[in-house]
């Protein structure tokens, strides 16, 4: 106890003197800033930001697909707006918002100051500005932006002008910045623990981004090693992916994809975290299976390096190697469906309360396991030959994607935002936010999956007219869903300057952790001391349940 | 429970923490290459 005394009295100096030390001025506060809290909040802003851009050009698919015929865009530019979205959506919004709140949480979450590299930690985000400033500059430019799709598949991309050169930097910027942000991220889970804090007591939105950075290690530079050949395709003469020149355009899928499956659960992963946070709260139990759920995301981390060519099965390949990755996708079912029972366990016989977070999170448990089943479907190798290149892909990745990852990042928003400005949410408006959101993207996307199984091919901006009624429904969900998003900005400015209800340290009832141990909102500096740790004061501290 | 640190002694830790990001850093270099060299002698 002796040696504990000094540390307890350390603490309270510090929580004296941590009271804040912001830097003075904007520029200086933001530009040049290395406190975690503050890189988080600019990764958040900058994701929402491109969620909304993003979104825009969805709006601009729907209404040009809301009718059969060419309306309001030319085909080029449907393409473009296309390539964008997902280009937009997937390294502008979905990656930097989970990167956001591993900023803002992993340091609170593990006790440690801070991130374990901060000066790194501000250029991985300050790349990311000038990357979009770069990618979204090609849409003013002669010819216009990339069109052949976010995969950039040849020989079909290497058709564009400048662009090409334009996206393949802008591509490499991101790159640089994720792989920057994810051995920042190890680098702090693995050295800048509280003792006490042992591997097996982490909270699992911890575990999952640890295991999620080890996916952004091994995957992107495997894209930035296929875009830079193709770069040398485009401009220096050289023929990786050119048949004519003795390459091999399937070559650049299969390395595409290696990367490209990967960062599929790089999306999905944080958001299997961030469930596994909320659904215990809410629930007011510990979370069932704590070591199965961590085994089951390392699992599922590793199966997702050998099923990369379930992406092209109709490209065409040995019958062998067809079956090996069809078993091989099944086989991510198993840790999927292992979650997926634990967290209706953790619900099960539990002191339930249904806050706007808990919300999200069942919607995202009951809507995530939609796309997980036709995620199954498309890997049946007969059938995909059906389902390839249509509207059943479409419907099944935007269910995995928003109604998977969307909704856990606005849910971690709800559960976190009066920790992060010390005001409560309006639980009424956040509720209408759900409703709307979970409604109206069921509207938007469930008619897709009947579209694509009619044979609705993606990626087209006229159709024919045996598909009318079910895009016409697509398309008035998407507006829905595109207009309920600006209630979830009003929600949070409301909640940042004009609520007047004060959150608690704890702010929920069954909230267990660290972070719920700092007053809210966070100070600017914490646990410069190392946090006590006394019993019950981590959610995992007894594993044996 | 470990003993208590009474402050995180940071400079004690910037070794392991360079370490560890020289160690992952170099190992992502590596796959960028690999991914490269791999394509290469595919042709």
């Amino acid at each position: 106890m002796a040696a504990v005394n000094p540390a307890i009295h350390d603490t309270h100096h510090d929580a004296h003197d941590d009271h804040d030390h912001k830097p003075h001025g904007f520029l200086h506060r933001w530009l040049f800033t290395t406190n975690h809290k503050d890189i988080g909040t600019l990764y958040l802003i900058f994701s929402l930001t491109m969620f909304f851009i993003g979104g825009s050009m969805a709006m601009i698919i729907r209404a040009e697909l809301f009718k059969p015929g060419l309306q309001l865009v030319q085909p080029e530019f449907f393409n473009e707006m296309t390539t964008m979205h997902a280009l937009i959506m997937i390294f502008g919004a979905v990656m930097p918002a989970f990167v956001g709140l591993a900023n803002w949480m992993i340091p609170l979450q593990i006790g440690a100051p801070d991130m374990a590299l901060p000066r790194m930690n501000n250029w991985s985000f300050w790349i990311l500005p000038f990357a979009f400033f770069l990618l979204l500059s090609e849409i003013f430019m002669p010819g216009g932006g990339p069109q052949g799709g976010w995969t950039m598949y040849p020989p079909l991309v290497l058709e564009g002008g400048t662009n090409v050169a334009f996206m393949i930097f802008a591509v490499h910027l991101m790159g640089i910045s994720s792989i920057m942000g994810a051995i920042n991220i190890i680098a702090t889970i693995l050295n800048m623990r509280a003792p006490g804090v042992d591997l097996l007591k982490m909270p699992l939105f911890v575990w999952s981004w640890l295991i999620t950075a080890f996916l952004l290690i091994a995957a992107m530079p495997v894209l930035a090693g296929a875009v830079t050949m193709l770069l040398t395709d485009k401009f220096f003469g050289t023929s990786f992916f050119n048949a004519a020149g003795g390459g091999d355009p399937v070559m650049f899928q299969h390395i595409f994809w290696f990367f490209g499956h990967p960062e599929v659960y790089i999306m999905i992963l944080p958001a299997f975290g961030i469930v596994s946070e909320i659904i215990p709260t809410f629930s007011r139990k510990p979370l069932f299976g704590y070591q199965a759920m961590v085994y089951a995301v390392a699992s599922i981390a590793f199966l997702s390096f050998i099923v990369w060519a379930h992406h092209m099965f109709s490209v065409g390949m040995p019958l062998g190697g067809e079956l090996f990755f069809m078993y091989a996708t099944m086989l991510i079912a198993i840790p999927t469906g292992v979650k997926v029972f634990n967290w209706v366990s953790t619900m099960w016989q539990g002191s339930l309360t249904f806050e706007t977070p808990m919300l999200f999170s069942i919607a995202f448990v009951i809507l995530f396991t939609i796309g997980g089943f036709s995620g199954v479907m498309c890997a049946i190798v007969p059938a995909d030959f059906q389902y390839q290149d249509t509207y059943f892909v479409v419907a099944h990745f935007h269910y995995v994607l928003v109604t998977g990852a969307v909704f856990s990042i606005m849910a971690a928003a709800y559960y976190w935002l009066p920790k992060w400005s010390g005001n409560m949410y309006s639980e009424k408006w956040g509720k209408i936010h759900f409703w709307s959101s979970v409604i109206s993207v069921n509207v938007l996307f469930f008619p897709q999956h009947f579209l694509g199984l009619a044979g609705m091919p993606r990626r087209i901006p006229d159709y024919n007219v045996a598909f009318a009624d079910f895009n016409m429904i697509s398309s008035i969900g998407g507006f829905w869903f595109g207009a309920t998003q600006l209630i979830f900005v009003g929600v949070i400015i409301h909640c940042v300057y004009y609520s007047r209800q004060r959150a608690t340290m704890q702010v929920w009832e069954g909230a267990k952790g660290l972070e719920w141990t700092v007053p809210s909102p966070a100070p600017y500096h914490t646990f410069t001391t190392p946090p006590v740790l006394l019993p019950g004061m981590l959610a995992h501290d007894d594993i044996s349940h | 429970m470990k003993p208590q640190a009474a402050k995180f002694d940071l400079t004690a830790r910037r070794a392991a923490t360079r370490r560890t990001a020289w160690i992952v850093g170099g190992i992502a270099f590596a796959i960028y290459a690999l991914a490269i060299i791999e394509a290469v002698l595919k042709r």
